[in-house]
């Protein structure tokens, strides 16, 4: 199994984390780090080395907020440095569901295809949707 | 010429730097100066590639403290508009020192860690910090803080943050 880590500035990790959870029930292996306005790479750093330290698996999936992102920058920094561990970024609630419910199915990098594929598929022009069914 | 931007922030390029500055100050250059990243080829790639998504037509440069200082651009001798990025006051001296012409500095983030105390929302500092920024004062340098691109700049010395 892959573990799962959500970074994201504000609160936006932590909320994504307990959504899905309503949706899919409570996992294991899954943590969501939330990045407080002026809190610098170093703590958020050492906060990925604790919760992988405690994960226990091998493969590591990082989901965070925004590419190019003080955030991102530093969970690519920790995955280059760490290995195993890929980071996939423009974090969203079907991503992170098909993640969760294909990581004990599929290797890590089959899983990041996965999460980038539905995370762009699960962006939807709703109305366009809708108007087009006629 | 003085450099027509120079910004304070230890993230270095990030979102609010890509987004929110850059379309604002419309340089021709970003250039980054920090020893720890510049030595750190890592670093330095992940924020090259941060960089990259830029829209505006901005080169993005990453130098040493040293190579800065003999730097042809940041010496004013090619017509770039600079959009300079540091880390820390003390940086900042050491530039101005070696006849890096700074004038003003946008004092965004100094993030908080181990050894350094917040004094306000995005700046945390320590005994070096504000001797750098009392020492940059003195020789007349303008430091205002500005957390992002809409806040009102604030001067430093009004907001008593040196006194602690």
């Amino acid at each position: 199994m892959t573990g799962i880590i959500i970074v994201g500035h504000g609160n936006l990790a932590l909320d994504l984390v307990e959504v899905s959870e309503r949706i899919l029930g409570k996992q294991e292996n899954l943590s969501a780090v939330s990045v407080q306005v002026g809190e610098s790479d170093k703590i958020l750093y050492q906060k990925l080395e604790n919760i992988v330290e405690v994960m226990k698996t091998d493969d590591i999936m990082i989901l965070s907020d925004i590419f190019g992102g003080s955030i991102a920058n530093t969970c690519l920094y920790f995955a280059k440095l760490r290995g195993h561990v890929s980071v996939i970024t423009g974090f969203n609630l079907p991503m992170l569901i098909k993640v969760l419910t294909y990581r004990d199915k599929v290797n890590l990098e089959e899983l990041a295809s996965l999460a980038c594929e539905s995370g762009k598929n699960g962006i939807i022009d709703a109305c366009k949707t809708y108007d087009e069914k006629g | 010429m003085p450099i027509d931007f120079t910004r304070i922030d230890d993230r270095f390029i990030h979102a609010q730097v890509i987004w929110g500055w850059t379309p604002l100050i419309k340089p021709t250059q970003i250039v980054v100066v920090n020893d720890k990243i510049a030595s750190n080829e890592n670093l330095k790639k992940i924020l090259l590639i941060a960089g990259e998504q830029i829209k505006e037509k901005v080169k993005v440069r990453i130098l040493s403290l040293k190579e800065a200082i003999i730097d042809p651009s940041l010496n004013g001798k090619d017509q770039e508009k600079i959009f300079l990025i540091l880390g820390s006051p003390s940086d900042a001296l050491f530039l101005i020192k070696n006849n890096i012409d700074i004038k003003k500095i946008s004092l965004g983030c100094i993030s908080e860690c181990p050894g350094k105390r917040r004094i306000l929302e995005t700046i945390s500092i320590d005994d070096e910090d504000i001797r750098a920024f009392r020492e940059l004062i003195e020789m007349g340098i303008e430091i205002k803080y500005q957390a992002t691109p809409s806040d009102k700049p604030t001067d430093i010395r009004v907001l008593n943050i040196l006194n602690s």
